[in-house]
């Protein structure tokens, strides 16, 4: 079952002369990890954006078509792009969470950084916020690395946890939907491998949509892949459809390094 | 390493395993029936490798599954490499079973008793001892013990040659005695499925030794 729907979608740039994204149609499954891959510049982390509508933090842009999102409370669809006020852009946001390819943790303690969001939403009271927290770095498989220093610098930690901090952050406002943008490609190996790992422990209580360039990270750990080439979907299946058995020419072509 | 990957290696490993079991259950079953030429025992050994193609089948389709999305390397990859090799093997070795199981119901009241004693039920102990130490080099993941193993089947297949060869001279030797020659050739043809069986498990222990230490695949 979808948690987003993104039907007939066109997203064109301030300023730019054509649409960047063009007529897209694509589910997002609730409680599955959905994969875009594609060339630089065929829209993928577009796509992502627009999914937060991260990109209204720039005025100008145009959006055509629409996103849903289920409104897990009421079982109805809400059309995301017709979001205008802002407390409903930050409610959103609590919905559908972002992790980006570098990571951003704030220039304040571990502590603080997690319980961000949460002070945000209105949660003041100090146990609550401790709970909460600490439920959030477990969930990102980081409070056994940092419980002994919560109140220490989260510019101290290294690219792995301060990726897995970001993630904690997002995970600790309770989100529908986390959007992750090539999350692991400014990571080691090791690192890389603890941030998939976790991934797909979280699409247990949440539903995944994840940029990615590298093709293995998103055959081993994504359940749908979706490939996109300039501005167009080209092709979406189950990932096992889309590595083994593609039905279009260019996503085999494309998957077999042929171009792109 | 991903819960999803590990799970699908240790499907793969326990179909595999489970394949090669049965294989050697029947083998164990058919040496049981041999002595008194037990036909009820002969044919219930079918059962246990019942449905083998189709179950290799959907192993070899796991495998290509797993080297598409994983992208498996090292070990992981010479193991899938070697288990879709196997499988084929495990395959032409329940054939053999098969065929021994029906050449031998039909001649096994003509055989010689002599040359059943003497060398047919040492040869076909040979087969199933090289079948029982495959099935363990499969489920071992120690490397100095697949190597133990290795050689375990390597002596037990190796027997298993010597004893064919003693059966083949034992009825030359007899030439002008043979009555039915037409028989004498199918009891020949049904004793030479043990020894192919034995072979079977060779090449199999030898693409699991390639998947324990690496090198080339022979």
């Amino acid at each position: 079952m979808p948690i987003m729907k993104v039907e007939n979608f066109s997203f064109t740039y301030a300023g730019a002369p054509k649409p960047s994204l063009k007529g897209i149609n694509l589910p997002i499954m609730q409680n599955k990890i959905t994969a875009l891959i594609g060339p630089s510049g065929c829209g993928k982390s577009t796509l992502l954006r627009s999914m937060n509508r991260i990109h209204d933090l720039y005025p100008g842009n145009k959006y055509e078509g629409k996103i849903e999102l289920l409104d897990l409370e009421s079982g109805k669809f809400e059309n995301i792009l017709e979001i205008k006020k802002e407390n409903d852009f930050i409610r959103l946001r609590q919905k559908v969470g972002m992790i980006f390819q570098k990571p951003t943790p704030f220039p304040m303690s571990i502590f603080d950084n997690v319980a961000y969001g949460l002070k945000i939403m209105g949660i003041k009271n100090k146990s609550e916020l401790h709970d909460r927290v600490e439920s959030a770095l477990k969930g990102a498989a980081l409070w056994n690395e940092v419980h002994d220093r919560l109140s220490k610098s989260a510019m101290g930690l290294s690219g792995g946890q301060q990726q897995r901090l970001c993630i904690a952050r997002a995970v600790a406002v309770k989100p529908e939907v986390l959007l992750f943008d090539e999350p692991t490609s400014a990571l080691d190996p090791i690192s890389t491998g603890a941030i998939e790992e976790l991934i797909v422990e979280l699409k247990k209580d949440v539903s995944i949509a994840i940029v990615t360039h590298n093709m293995q990270q998103a055959s081993r750990i994504s359940d749908y892949t979706a490939f996109m080439y300039l501005g167009d979907l080209i092709e979406y299946d189950e990932t096992e459809t889309i590595f083994l058995n593609p039905k279009v020419q260019q996503t085999e072509d494309y998957i077999t390094g042929r171009f792109g | 390493m991903l819960p999803q990957y590990k799970e699908k290696l240790d499907e793969i490993k326990a179909a595999v395993s489970d394949i090669a079991t049965g294989l050697c259950k029947a083998n164990q079953q058919i040496l049981e029936a041999m002595p008194e030429c037990n036909e009820e025992q002969f044919t219930s050994a079918r059962e246990f490798i019942r449905n083998v193609g189709s179950k290799t089948t959907d192993i070899d389709n796991n495998i290509v599954k797993t080297l598409a999305l994983y992208s498996p390397e090292a070990k992981d990859l010479r193991l899938l490499v070697a288990y879709l090799k196997i499988t084929n093997e495990l395959v032409r070795a329940s054939s053999n079973t098969r065929s021994y199981i029906k050449g031998f119901i039909k001649t096994c009241n003509q055989l010689d008793k002599q040359i059943v004693n003497e060398y047919a039920i040492p040869m076909q102990r040979a087969t199933v001892e090289a079948l029982e130490n495959m099935v363990e080099m499969i489920n071992n993941d120690d490397t100095d013990e697949v190597q133990e193993l290795y050689s375990k089947v390597l002596i037990a297949e190796s027997k298993s040659d010597d004893l064919y060869d003693m059966i083949e001279s034992s009825i030359l030797a007899k030439e002008g005695q043979i009555e039915d020659f037409e028989m004498t050739n199918k009891m020949l043809s049904s004793l030479r499925k043990s020894e192919k069986i034995a072979d079977r498990a060779l090449s199999i222990a030898s693409l699991l030794l390639y998947a324990s230490i690496g090198g080339e695949i022979h």
